[in-house]
């Protein structure tokens, strides 16, 4: 009787053995190389104003000439800068590969583990004189623009900070960033899972894909600024204009704008004899490129409105007219409700009537005397170029 | 048999005991039995079994949706104690079914044990009773030729039942019983053919994409709290007691 409980387990033990079918663990006979990623990328531009309707200063070959096409273009080349994490998600970056490719796909080995790449395209600067300056840090990866020439103007103004005053003085201004994109895929997990892996027997390796939309993080302003009544009031312009108010840097990571605020030189161009809602006039043109406002996120919907925690700083459209007596005088309109309606790029009209304004008395060149327009808003100050 | 049908009813008294006092002093209780009461009456029935064979026919005779008929072998082992209202009952199922040509497999070993209390008392086994219970279970489970499962498994949990004797002597006795309770598993997934290379050769394989370094058998759990068993039991009792001199 004492041997039952035995005889019975052995009996059970037996009949358990042999649970069938028998089982095999796949892939044993496979040995999984560094597999490979196939990065696209697809640039990705949602704009949704119609410059052709909204902009009647009727772009023409001289223009395109002058400061090329008022579009996004398609980049030429692509900077990729991979991070290996290692085998954790959001680790700091402890070293970087720097490549550059040409196309917008690109195949390259890699470890198991986390990822972060950063792509941004070249750029493309007709001139070969580039400003846009990329600040590489291993977290994070920033750009700026080069300084240009100067204006005299109380810094307060020139931020747009409507409570503050200061003393004028003179104060640089920026070159405005030629456009580029950028993309940040982070934590791409390279796994052992060959499920996550197409393989290709011609090549003998498995390769994954991602696709990566690139963003621009450079916005375009298309500028008029419309000439009622200008019976020769307005001779011509000098060509200088500038906005105030905008961001100095932006990052490529998150492309996010800093809170720095920076005043963008740019160049504007007077056309006669025009149609403005089909009324005669002059227009004033020109095209500007900036990071955006600041502390703002980027693009996700054209036309967005900002969302930034500056809205205290105005952005000041300045700009040079000509008088009819040679008298220089630079205006400046308050554009930041325009500004900030189109947050990502748009276009930014100013109408003056010329029959308000007032010939400078005393004209003296590349300054204008203090004037004050008989159109609200309008300030007077005068431009300092820095030598 | 006139005289143990009281007994099993209860109606039958334990006389009042007799204490007497032994040569060192300890007391020692002896019973009284008057002269008209059989010596017999208070000994466990002359038809008393110590075990009982049982088998689950609805284990024997298994249907099993999209798989079909899959018979197995259920037996059984109920311990009738000397008194009481108490029995334990193991039991062992075994079915070993495949059908290759159609990559279905049903196969099960499941030990359980398991504490009966009958409300009828004095060793009667037979009427309503509750338990509880443990049991066990290796599987091996395919239906096609993409989903198939094997693994162990345990839980346990309550049963109750019924049990009628079928014939005068109570040696056959039919019982029907349902268990309650909770059942854990650790399993594996598996197919038929290689699903990394996609190439059916004849083998089953762990449904498993990942680095066969790094594999780890029973990946995979699932935890049931419901019915755990149902059961329709013809037992027959075996090896009478010896009857006390």
């Amino acid at each position: 009787m004492k041997r039952i409980p035995f005889i019975l387990w052995a009996f059970l033990l037996s009949l358990s053995a042999c649970i069938r079918p028998e089982l095999h663990i796949p892939g044993q006979d496979i040995v999984v190389e560094e597999p490979i990623l196939e990065a696209e990328l697809d640039v990705v531009v949602d704009m949704e104003t119609d410059w052709s309707v909204d902009w009647q200063y009727d772009w023409d070959a001289t223009d395109d000439a002058i400061w090329g096409g008022i579009g996004y273009d398609e980049p030429k080349g692509y900077q990729v800068r991979r991070y290996f994490t290692g085998k954790e998600p959001d680790a700091p970056h402890t070293d970087v590969e720097a490549f550059a490719i040409t196309e917008t796909k690109f195949s390259r080995h890699f470890e198991f583990g986390y990822y972060d790449i950063l792509f941004w395209s070249d750029i493309d600067s007709p001139d070969g004189t580039q400003v846009l300056v990329i600040n590489e840090g291993l977290e994070t990866v920033t750009a700026t623009t080069t300084g240009t020439r100067g204006m005299v103007r109380s810094f307060s103004k020139m931020a747009g900070v409507r409570s503050a005053e200061d003393e004028p003085g003179v104060i640089g201004l920026k070159n405005q960033p030629e456009i580029f994109y950028a993309a940040y895929p982070e934590n791409i997990y390279i796994s052992h899972n060959l499920e996550d892996y197409d393989y290709d027997p011609a090549r003998d390796v498995y390769s994954a894909k991602i696709e990566t939309q690139m963003r621009p993080l450079v916005y375009i302003y298309l500028i008029q600024i419309v000439l009622q009544n200008n019976d020769g009031i307005i001779k011509g312009i000098n060509g200088n204009a500038a906005m105030s108010g905008m961001a100095s840097g932006t990052c490529l990571n998150t492309g996010h704008t800093n809170d720095e605020p920076s005043t963008v030189y740019f160049n504007i161009r007077l056309k006669h004899n025009r149609l403005f809602n089909d009324e005669p006039c002059d227009i004033i043109g020109g095209k500007f490129t900036t990071f955006g406002l600041c502390d703002m996120e980027p693009q996700t919907r054209a036309g967005s409105q900002y969302n930034g925690s500056r809205e205290d700083l105005n952005n000041y459209l300045f700009f040079d007219l000509i008088f009819s007596n040679d008298g220089v005088t630079t205006f400046s309109v308050d554009v930041t409700d325009q500004l900030q309606s189109q947050s990502h790029g748009g276009v930014v009209t100013v109408v003056i009537d010329c029959d308000k304004l007032q010939t400078p008395e005393t004209p003296v060149t590349n300054a204008g005397s203090l004037f004050v327009p008989s159109v609200e808003d309008y300030e007077e100050v005068y431009w300092e170029l820095e030598l | 048999m006139s005289l143990l049908i009281p007994i099993l009813n209860g109606a039958a008294q334990t006389p009042v005991d007799t204490v007497y006092h032994s040569p060192n002093g300890l007391p020692i209780t002896r019973f009284s039995v008057p002269e008209t009461q059989p010596v017999a009456a208070v000994l466990p029935p002359a038809s008393a079994r110590l075990l009982a064979l049982k088998t689950n026919l609805l284990h024997d005779f298994l249907v099993v949706p999209r798989y079909g008929f899959a018979p197995g072998i259920n037996l059984q082992l109920e311990y009738y104690p000397q008194k009481g209202h108490y029995s334990g009952n193991v039991g062992f199922t075994f079915s070993h079914n495949q059908r290759k040509k159609d990559f279905k497999f049903f196969q099960a070993r499941e030990l359980q044990l398991e504490l009966r209390r009958y409300f009828k008392g004095n060793a009667a086994f037979v009427g309503p009773y509750v338990g509880v219970f443990g049991q066990g279970i290796l599987y091996g489970l395919a239906l096609d030729k993409t989903q198939g499962w094997i693994g162990e498994g345990g839980g346990g949990g309550l049963s109750a039942g019924w049990v009628w004797a079928l014939d005068k002597k109570g040696h056959l006795k039919l019982e029907v019983s349902l268990s309650l309770g909770v059942l854990y598993s650790r399993y594996d997934p598996f197919v038929y053919g290689n699903p990394i290379t996609e190439t059916e050769d004849g083998l089953y394989y762990y449904d498993y994409m990942g680095n066969a370094q790094d594999f780890q058998r029973r990946n995979h759990q699932f935890f049931w709290f419901g019915p755990t068993n149902a059961g329709i039991q013809i037992s027959y009792a075996l090896f009478g007691r010896k009857k006390r001199p």
